[in-house]
């Protein structure tokens, strides 16, 4: 009976030994695989990290020193980084946000800055190009305007004229039919030709519709344009010259890219 | 000594009469001055660049003479017209380079022309020119009055040419004389203080002491840049831009003139009647007044003789006389109604020029304002890359 008590008692006491065994190793297991990293990051820390994460407890201290670690880390790269851009670094910085430099942290050479500064000369010389064109494109509106006012004050006789030839060649019918009679079909289809004729002027005076079908497949609708990027754009719909044309167009899509 | 005396007074109303019919001639020129031509090959490094700047208005003048005829508006129409006129005839000559109306001096060309409108109507133009160069040196100020005649409106409806052109021809041979005085070495000097002053404006950090302004106000060269000087490289691709601007300004006063030479000559047509009709109104009210008057003083002093015909022919005169006089007074109404036909036709020209006068203003300003603005981010960029060159940055 007291054997098989104590046998029982030594069985309980084993199986509480190896849960015990168990649990020791899960943790251990589980700090070794924490501290890996850890440890590849030591190498690189700074040697204050290092000596303060001698001097803790080796349970908390692996937590702590791996914070320290980090912040340590990141404290050497800011370092490193004040180091490469040394005592110009910040004028370089002003200098590439005043210039507009790609990437603003981004060091460029004279040469570099020099070609990043006159490639937005060359583009606002395009623009000053488009907005010297698009005046232009204003006065001959203008200027035609005013010869189709003039052409008015004239045109008053040009029916008359255009009546003469119609009823010269309608002269064996007797009495030739007036565009307000109607009736005749020789006076309708005068009056068809006329009308087609006055609304294909109509349509070459108005440039809209022209400049429309100028616009390249790849360009936008231009609702969300600027005012820089809308007068290229308008430059580029009233160019007739195709060459200068698509080069406004280019000059387009690299100001929409930079947008 | 009876009949000296007695003769007397008709003598003195016949001589008082043919006094009168005398007066008010009018001296107007009916040879237009022919428009000189720049006969030798000018080299093109010689050339110089001409703006023609508006003109004042003189408004401040009229106001003081209390001149009613002077309507701003239109003298505002007319300090650009005329402005633009006077170069399109410098231009002819081919003695120069460009020659642009232009808004300001802002704009730097080699030579300036200042004008003022001192006396403007279909029958008189009044002008004062004064020209200066590019380096601040004053060339001459001088008055032109011209006057023309009926023959200048005898061409027909249409008008072929300015009834005062003989006068833009005399600016322009004056222009042209004065040009041609200048040395080849003074010509290229101008040109060289020129683009160095564009320069400057541009990029005073890279050519503010290639020029120097001396104590008496004037420009003058200290040395002249690398031809391949990068900065001035960019420059000349900013001078053609501003070419462009000035040849765009160019257009829209050319427009501007287009719209406005039809009212205009029609305006100038018009008053010359008007104020020819005036003239002889004023002359017959005055003779007639002055006769009337006269022929009433002959009359009294004639009747006052002893005679009984002279006594009778005294009453005829004052008769006479007094019918003159009257006559005058209602040539003096009829001269206001067309005092007030000359009011009517400058406010019907002022109704038609003033909004293509504010038009044009409001493109100028505008334009004017966007090239003012791009050309303050060049004079940015060039000081950034100015920088950039050398380093310092």
């Amino acid at each position: 009976m007291n054997i098989a008590k104590i046998k029982s008692g030594i069985f309980v006491c084993a199986i509480a030994l190896l849960l015990a065994g168990c649990q020791s190793m899960q943790s251990s297991s589980s700090s070794s695989s924490a501290s890996t990293p850890s440890t590849s990051q030591s190498s690189q820390s700074s040697p204050a990290a290092s000596s303060s994460s001698q001097s803790s407890s080796p349970s908390d201290s692996q937590q702590q020193s791996s914070s320290e670690r980090q912040s340590g880390a990141e404290e050497a790269a800011y370092d490193e980084a004040d180091e490469r851009q040394g005592p110009t670094g910040e004028a370089a910085s002003d200098q590439a946000q005043e210039s507009g430099m790609p990437g603003g942290g981004e060091i460029l050479s004279e040469e570099e800055a020099v070609a990043v500064l006159d490639e937005q000369f060359d583009e606002s010389i395009a623009v000053f190009d488009g907005m010297i064109i698009n005046e232009r494109a204003t006065v001959q509106a203008i200027e035609s305007e005013y010869s189709d006012d003039e052409e008015e004050v004239f045109g008053d006789d040009n029916p008359l004229f255009e009546e003469a030839d119609i009823n010269e060649d309608s002269d064996g019918n007797g009495e030739p039919a007036s565009p307000t009679e109607g009736g005749g079909g020789a006076a309708s289809d005068v009056n068809a030709e006329k009308g087609d004729g006055t609304l294909a002027s109509g349509s070459n005076s108005m440039p809209s519709p022209r400049a429309g079908a100028r616009v390249p497949a790849d360009i936008p609708d231009g609702s969300d344009d600027d005012i820089v990027a809308r007068q290229i754009r308008e430059a580029a719909m009233k160019e007739a010259d195709p060459v200068l044309r698509e080069k406004l167009w280019e000059e387009y899509r690299k100001y929409k890219r930079g947008q | 000594m009876y009949l000296k005396s007695r003769s007397n007074p008709f003598i003195l109303v016949l001589a008082l009469l043919t006094l009168v019919s005398c007066g008010g001639q009018r001296i107007t020129s009916t040879v237009v001055t022919p428009l000189e031509h720049q006969t030798i090959d000018v080299d093109e490094s010689q050339l110089l660049d001409l703006a023609v700047l508006p003109f004042s208005p003189g408004l401040e003048e009229a106001a003081q003479k209390d001149d009613l005829t002077v309507l701003p508006a239109v003298r505002n129409a007319e300090s650009q017209y005329l402005a633009n006129t006077l170069a399109s005839t410098i231009q002819q000559t081919t003695a120069w380079g460009a020659v642009r109306a232009v808004p300001s001096r802002d704009t730097v060309v080699d030579v300036y022309v200042d004008g003022k409108i001192i006396h403007s109507d279909g029958e008189k133009l009044a002008l004062d020119i004064s020209v200066t160069d590019v380096s601040n040196r004053h060339w001459y100020t001088k008055s032109y009055t011209e006057m023309v005649g009926q023959y200048a409106y005898k061409n027909g409806s249409k008008i072929k040419r300015d009834p005062f052109q003989g006068l833009f021809n005399r600016i322009a041979n004056d222009l042209l004389e004065y040009r041609q005085q200048l040395s080849a070495d003074e010509a290229k000097k101008l040109r060289a203080v020129s683009s160095l002053k564009f320069a400057r404006d541009f990029s005073p950090e890279a050519f503010g002491d290639h020029i120097r302004e001396t104590p008496g106000g004037q420009l003058e060269v200290i040395r002249l840049p690398a031809e391949n000087d990068p900065i001035l490289r960019r420059i000349a691709r900013i001078r053609e831009r501003d070419y462009l601007f000035v040849d765009t300004m160019q257009e829209h006063y050319d427009a501007f003139s287009r719209r406005m030479e039809k009212p205009y000559q029609s305006w100038r047509r018009a008053t010359y009647e008007e104020l020819a009709s005036v003239r002889e109104l004023k002359r017959q009210s005055r003779n007639r007044t002055i006769g009337g008057v006269a022929a009433i003083i002959g009359g009294i002093l004639a009747s006052g003789s002893n005679n009984g015909s002279a006594q009778a022919a005294g009453a005829v005169t004052i008769g006479a006389g007094a019918l003159l006089v009257k006559s005058g007074l209602s040539k003096r109404a009829e001269l206001k109604i067309h005092e007030g036909a000359l009011a009517e036709l400058g406010q019907s020209l002022e109704a038609e020029v003033e909004p293509q006068v504010i038009e044009l203003e409001d493109r100028t300003i505008t334009l004017t304002g966007n090239v003012e603005a791009q050309y303050t981010q060049w004079k940015a960029l060039l000081r950034e890359i100015y920088k950039a060159e050398r380093g310092e940055i």
